[in-house]
């Protein structure tokens, strides 16, 4: 199956997952070629009619040499050679290729409408780097310059210009397709990761009995927040056919407050998913080819910070702090469900008769959790602009920040995992300590996380059947699919 | 003026601004009245179908005490107890919360009793409406960060004039969330005003640096198709204004001017983020129990306990902001050093006239780390505190607004001296080159900060750091106002500061 694009507006999020994920390929409509193959030669027209004005990369030199002017017999030959390395950057383990195949969706969402002047045939090799059985790996570590060159060296370095030689294009890669790639990547997993939590949520809510008026639905029109009524929608139909009588009293703040929680991880998720489609059809080459019109006939050349994407990082550090306080609060859950005084369920979850030492529960697994969420802490920082001049170049001082939110957030929702799984795990034992079975919505969801994790009943090893849990999580979450997902 | 008050539609962020800024008293309409007055009516009528069942604060104790009931016969007692008490607050240390974000969190109190959803009679609402009216009680900006906004309101209305409480009306007081609202709306209230200051002094420094203009044109909004980057596209482009067309430099400028209209596209998401997290607080209801007003289905209406009290966008909203704040301090920086280095900017070394002696302008640079270092340091996030402190089990996670609106004030506070110093180096290098002043904003501009700092042309000894400390508290007062003080207001050395102050004021607007 094969994504075609018309223009910019064919590229969303879900055109994005299916290629950057599901490994379609893309090809690009004869319309748009067409419209490509015009603007390619009309800027070539362009160049002839003001070679003696700046234009970044043809009539001056890039980067540290844009000072220095050259003809275009002098741009056609710097024009010949291949771009000087073919990858600086290393250290970390490789990102998935799911950023890779979205990097080059977004290369030709650039060039798609001719704001870059690529000439088709080469605009038709970098969509072919689809097809190839695996792309080029980018490290996790070392991409972080002014601008995407870094990632561009590795991925598109073998591309070439085109058959007939070329001509001149506008910055067709200098842009920021790789930032606008890891906006969608988050925003896509992100939506998967925050089903899945609501589903656990909901369980632990059921395990611990809580009252439901904390999620009635008339609090959306007390809120009034779209978010806020996200998450008392999502609930109230996880929460459907939930088990009667609840606890008399209401319970603890870290299960009355889930609704305005979730609603801020909505609202952080529903920022990055329209920083992403944003970011996926946006035009952000340097420099930018301005389409020719009436009083530009030939249209004009600029040179922009489009590379520069600053939206992307702080709506990727904003799910990642989501990720912390849910986190915050499902550790809270995990240790009040222990907590026979406070849930009001068998104290530590053991069987009447026994204490912790049988080993009869999930007692101790409290401790576990800790240093997942502190180390999420550290990690959900938010990534500022880099304060150091960032290479020897002063002209190129400000470097890119999204490839650093970027492997934070990773990292964050990694811990997010763990601490999902152990939650799961938690409330499942409560359910099975008080015999009571799951609310219709999550019965599937309880049976895959006890084919997993089954109730504990005598003494074994959690540790490691919590691992299979969190890894069966993570790979639903990064798939798609699978038995646990969202 | 007074802001009469209807319905939970007049909790605006405007209105919030005429009662916290402007000072203005608030009073109710004959509809609220009798809409809480009916509301209480029916919520005891609920009560007395059954003085057993679970009403948080009511029938049942507080916080860790509510899972122990209170016997039918004491709930009125109780209730005209708790009336009586003023604990007046356990919070201390950080200063005070400024009067304006105080008279904010009375307004914002009342958004829960307009409609009759605090189940509480008017005269109580009346009664904290009257503090407006009054020296206010003073509130703590530290110890304030606990579960709820128990802490702060204690401090708020612990100038409550006396009144017999009655059910249901004692937990109305101190139960949701206030103060967060308070606090965002007062954040909000700046947020948009200090941007627009900052886009002012870049347009100087845009033009300071001769800078080409191609970075900034208005074509590329469509490219990027972002509305936050259009919008600063736009404000740059209006405050170029009056600025060179032709002969700017040949070539472009550092990556730091070029990426100016993506960087604060991202602050206008912020801002906008920010101003829709206030209206939201301000205008929502939070209590807990919340009360729902009857129905064919609820004769009597309903009251159940909710997490209303804990305000879930406001701290990462502000953090959002001091993010950006942080980075714009962070673009100051670097442009300002630029400035003074005349291979890259191609203006005089230093930006100095050849025929001067020292290093002008040329130390800011140094001053400048500091600045954009504490703000990213206050810029650090601000999560759900891990301390269950005080919560005995039951009140067991904190809202952290009050930490998020200190920082937040911090960052701020440094962007404004950020902007300070690089509105005053932009100015120097238009002396260096013997710049006549621009017409149109940018002329403007450029004439205010020289009425607080004129050019250093390395006669006499002046004390910079203090000339730049009253330009960068005129901005933070733009912020608030969105007046720009004249210079003689906190130090004139110029007989043009006044005039120049209301051209400035008037191209604000």
């Amino acid at each position: 199956v094969t994504v075609t694009i018309r223009s910019r507006d064919d590229v969303s999020l879900k055109t994005f997952e299916r290629v950057a994920f599901g490994g379609e390929g893309v090809t690009i409509a004869p319309g748009a070629r067409k419209a490509m193959q015009k603007m390619h030669d009309r800027y070539q027209e362009y160049v002839e009619a003001n070679q003696d004005t700046f234009i970044y990369g043809v009539t001056a030199g890039g980067g540290p040499d844009a000072k220095k002017r050259f003809s275009l017999d002098q741009a056609r030959q710097r024009q010949s050679r291949r771009m000087p390395w073919k990858g600086l950057s290393f250290g970390g383990p490789a990102l998935p290729e799911y950023v890779s195949r979205g990097t080059v969706l977004t290369t030709l969402t650039m060039m798609v409408e001719g704001h870059t002047a690529t000439h088709p045939e080469r605009a038709d090799a970098i969509a072919k780097l689809l097809d190839a059985r695996k792309l080029p790996d980018l490290p996790s570590r070392g991409l972080t310059a002014a601008g995407e060159l870094m990632p561009n060296f590795i991925l598109f370095n073998a591309v070439p210009r085109s058959r007939n030689g070329g001509g001149f294009s506008a910055g067709s890669g200098n842009g920021s397709q790789m930032s606008s790639a890891m906006a969608a990547v988050c925003a896509v997993l992100s939506r998967r990761r925050l089903g899945l939590a609501e589903k656990v949520l909901a369980l632990s809510i059921e395990a611990f009995n809580a009252p439901l008026e904390a999620y009635d639905p008339d609090l959306k029109a007390m809120w009034d927040d779209e978010h806020e009524s996200a998450a008392l929608d999502n609930l109230n139909a996880l929460l459907r056919g939930a088990g009667k009588p609840r606890r008399f009293y209401q319970a603890p703040v870290s299960y009355r407050i889930i609704p305005r929680v979730l609603g801020q991880a909505h609202r952080a998720l529903a920022g990055l998913e329209e920083v992403a489609e944003i970011s996926l059809r946006a035009v952000a080459s340097n420099p930018t080819y301005i389409l020719p019109s009436k009083k530009h006939p030939l249209g004009k050349t600029i040179s922009t910070g489009g590379y520069h994407n600053a939206l992307s990082a702080p709506a990727i550090d904003w799910m990642a702090a989501s990720w912390v306080d849910l986190a915050s609060l499902m550790q809270r859950h995990i240790v009040k469900m222990h907590k026979g005084e406070v849930s009001l369920l068998p104290d530590r979850l053991l069987p009447e008769g026994t204490d912790y030492t049988t080993g009869y529960s999930t007692t101790y697994v409290e401790y576990v959790v800790n240093d997942f969420l502190e180390e999420m802490r550290r990690l959900a920082q938010p990534t500022f602009l880099g304060a150091n001049e960032v290479a020897a170049s002063e002209q190129d001082d400000v470097p890119i920040p999204t490839p650093l939110a970027f492997t934070m957030e990773r990292q964050v929702a990694q811990c997010f995992d763990n601490t999902l799984a152990v939650l799961a795990a938690v409330a499942s034992q409560a359910l099975h300590a008080t015999n009571r079975p799951a609310q219709p919505p999550l019965r599937r969801l309880l049976d895959e996380i006890r084919t997993l994790f089954p109730p504990i009943e005598s003494s074994r090893e959690i540790g490691n059947e919590l691992q299979t849990l969190t890894n069966t999580i993570s790979h639903s979450i990064e798939s798609g699919s699978g038995r646990l997902a969202a | 003026m007074t802001v009469v008050l209807d319905s939970r539609r007049d909790f605006t962020l405007e209105n919030f601004r005429r009662v916290a800024v402007d000072g203005e008293s608030v009073r109710f309409s004959a509809k609220a009245k009798k809409a809480m007055n009916d509301a209480h009516k029916s919520f005891l009528a609920l009560l007395e179908q059954d003085r057993t069942q679970f009403i948080y604060g009511t029938t049942s104790g507080g916080g860790p005490q509510a899972k122990i009931p209170i016997p039918p016969a004491e709930q009125r007692k109780r209730a005209r107890e708790w009336g009586r008490r003023r604990s007046g607050g356990g919070g201390f240390g950080g200063g005070y919360v400024d009067d304006r974000a105080v008279r904010g969190m009375i307004f914002c109190r009342l958004a829960n009793y307009i409609e009759g959803n605090a189940k509480s009679r008017a005269v109580v609402a009346e009664g904290i409406a009257s503090m407006l009216d009054k020296p206010l009680p003073k509130v703590p900006l530290d110890g304030q960060v606990g579960a709820g906004e128990i802490l702060p309101l204690a401090h708020v209305l612990s100038k409550l004039p006396p009144m017999e409480l009655e059910e249901g009306e004692p937990m109305a007081l101190v139960n949701g969330s206030p103060c967060s609202a308070a606090l965002a709306g007062d954040v909000a209230l700046q947020a948009r005003n200090r941007l627009e200051n900052a886009h002012r002094v870049f347009a100087l420094s845009i033009e300071g640096f001769q800078a080409p203009l191609a970075a900034y044109d208005p074509d590329l909004a469509a490219n990027w198709g972002s509305p936050w980057e259009g919008e600063a596209l736009r404000l740059i482009n209006q405050n170029l204004k009056g600025g060179k067309r032709a002969g700017r430099r040949f070539y472009q400028a550092p990556v730091n001017y070029r990426v100016l209209p993506r960087i604060l596209g991202q602050a206008h998401r912020a801002v906008e983020l920010m101003e829709k997290a206030a209206a939201t607080s301000i205008a929502s209801v939070t209590d807990n129990p919340v009360y729902i007003l009857p129905t064919k289905e609820h004769p009597y209406g309903r009251a159940f306990s909710t997490g209303g009290y804990h305000n879930g966008m406001a701290y990462p909203a502000m953090d959002m902001l001091s993010h950006s704040w942080a980075d714009l301090a962070s673009i100051a920086d670097r442009q300002t050093t630029k400035f003074h280095n005349a291979e890259v900017s191609l203006l005089p070394h230093m930006l100095m006239k050849p025929d001067t002696e020292g290093w002008g302008t040329g130390g800011l640079g140094f001053i400048q780390v500091g600045f954009g270092e504490k703000a990213r340091w206050a810029a650090q996030r601000t999560f759900l505190p891990p301390s269950e402190g005080g919560g005995f089990a039951q009140n067991d996670v904190a809202s952290p607004t009050f930490l998020a609106y200190q920082k937040e004030s911090i960052a701020a506070t440094c962007l404004d001296s950020a902007m300070a110093i690089l509105a005053v180096v932009a100015s120097q290098a238009f002396w260096a080159v013997e710049r006549k002043t621009p017409k149109g904003p940018l002329g403007e501009t450029l004439e205010y900060v020289r009425s607080y700092v004129a050019p250093v042309d390395g006669r006499g000894s002046r004390k910079l750091g203090d000339e730049i400390e009253k330009l960068a508290n005129a901005f933070g007062a733009y912020a608030l106002t969105t007046e720009y003080p004249e210079a003689g207001a906190n130090g004139s050395r110029d007989g043009r500061a006044r005039a120049t102050a209301r051209r400035a004021k008037a191209g604000a607007r």
